[in-house]
């Protein structure tokens, strides 16, 4: 039987591959909870948008963007295979993940390809299981049993789901969210957990950019300390060390943060600017401590032009922000 | 009459052959394949694209340094190319079997010089 494994990203790619687990495996890889995924682009179109948002403007486009079509080429080969199987976990990252591979399958002809599913959200003797990229290779196979088949009615969910990502507006993902979700049991938590990535309607701040500022008030000041403790507020852990550091940058430039020497300074690949890194330390400014405190908002100081999913936020227009005591997303005109 | 072996035209392509057989050995990157194949970005691109539609290439992102990606033959791809190994291997068996014409022309040509 030739089997393709699809799973969120190296770690559990790694680990399948060293398993007695039998097939292929195609690593998702993409941080799908940050950047623009506009509403109406195909994979295809959607390649170069990606490559050129995760390469940023030092990075290498034509690299990433090649990783991801021989990705694209790999899953349209899924017609080959007598099975594919998904292995997933419960977090946001990976809920995206399942949805936008299941909306691709919604409309490919899989032949008599059997698709199937393992997501999980626990494994018993792990305690604080975070994914299935920290299982060892034995636990990794153990999982084959819990997978199940792909139902018309989940494929058909993860569309509807996919296209509420993908709106314009947060208000098609809200309707989404309060629909049943329930033939994929953990996407709810995730996706609202999506939503407190939009700026706060008092605060200006996202959730993330809110834990780190506590954490560095109660004298959390290294940046791997911050990476790791914000892992701590998390439920179900989504945000890389690379995510982190951009939130930590992205507060140093908005004059929230600062360090000893002034700017972030990303980890690095020579052993000495790691030391760089390593060794720098995060404090609130006389800014950030008034923010830590409420008196002061993040509008001003952390002007905004992103993407949450199909949501463009742009501080110098009307634009989308989460309401966290009202539970619901707020349209802002400043 | 012999069975005549099938050589399998995903791998018998003379950049593709190479291509598998590096990807056979090792964990080349898209700059190693490049460099040790001497052959253009879009050309090599081609024929991973090749590969990986036909569900034989693995790919691992590594990041000790500047984080590139490495590629080798997955599961499937690696059966699909000892097959075509052993395709050739049974092309070589069978015209080893028989003396060749330009072994018997240079053997003649041989006497006729003696």
């Amino acid at each position: 039987m030739r089997t393709l494994n699809i799973t969120n990203g190296d770690g559990a790619a790694g680990v399948l591959k060293a398993s007695s687990v039998a097939g292929d495996v195609l690593p998702w890889r993409d941080p799908m909870h940050h950047g623009p995924f506009p509403a109406g682009l195909s994979l295809d179109d959607l390649r170069p948008l990606r490559a050129q948002y995760l390469a940023g403007p030092e990075g290498d486009i034509q690299a990433v963007e090649r990783d991801f079509r021989l990705r694209d080429d790999h899953l349209k080969a899924s017609a080959n295979y007598d099975r594919v199987i998904l292995w997933f976990e419960h977090d946001l990252l990976d809920q995206l993940q399942i949805l936008q591979i299941l909306d691709w399958f919604a409309s490919a002809d899989l032949q008599a390809t059997h698709l199937q599913l393992i997501c999980i959200d626990a494994f018993p003797g792990i305690d604080g299981f975070r994914g299935i990229g920290q299982l060892d290779k034995i636990q990794m196979a153990s999982l084959l049993g819990k997978r199940t088949d792909v139902t018309k009615g989940m494929v058909q969910l993860a569309q509807a789901g996919w296209a509420a990502f993908r709106s314009a507006s947060p208000l098609a993902l809200m309707d989404f969210i309060n629909s049943d979700l329930s033939l994929l049991p953990f996407l709810k938590a995730a996706l609202q957990r999506h939503l407190e990535e939009f700026p706060g309607t008092k605060s200006g701040l996202n959730r993330t950019e809110q834990q780190i500022i506590s954490l560095v008030s109660q004298g959390v000041d290294g940046p791997v300390d911050l990476f790791l403790q914000n892992m701590d507020y998390e439920t179900a852990l989504f945000v890389g060390d690379w995510s982190t550091y951009s939130v930590i940058d992205r507060l140093c430039e908005a004059g929230i943060l600062h360090t000893q020497n002034g700017s972030f300074f990303y980890p690095s690949f020579t052993a000495e600017q790691q030391n760089t890194f390593r060794d720098q330390r995060l404090n609130l400014t006389d800014f950030g401590q008034k923010m830590a405190l409420g008196e002061r908002d993040a509008f001003g100081a952390l002007p905004r032009n992103m993407w949450i999913g199909g949501v463009h936020i742009h501080s110098e227009h009307s634009f989308w922000t989460w309401d966290a005591e009202g539970k619901k997303p707020v349209r802002l005109t400043r | 009459m012999h069975e005549l072996p099938k050589l399998d035209p995903m791998f018998h392509q003379q950049v593709r052959t190479r291509i598998a057989l590096l990807l056979y050995l090792e964990e080349p990157s898209f700059s190693k394949l490049k460099s040790v194949l001497s052959i253009t970005d879009g050309n090599l691109d081609a024929h991973l694209r090749k590969l990986s539609a036909a569900g034989y290439l693995h790919s691992r992102m590594v990041l000790e340094g500047r984080p590139h990606t490495v590629y080798q033959l997955s599961p499937s791809g690696m059966y699909a190319f000892e097959k075509y190994l052993s395709a050739l291997r049974a092309v070589v068996c069978v015209s080893d079997e028989k003396p060749s014409k330009a072994k018997s022309r240079s053997h003649s040509s041989n006497n006729k010089s003696s």
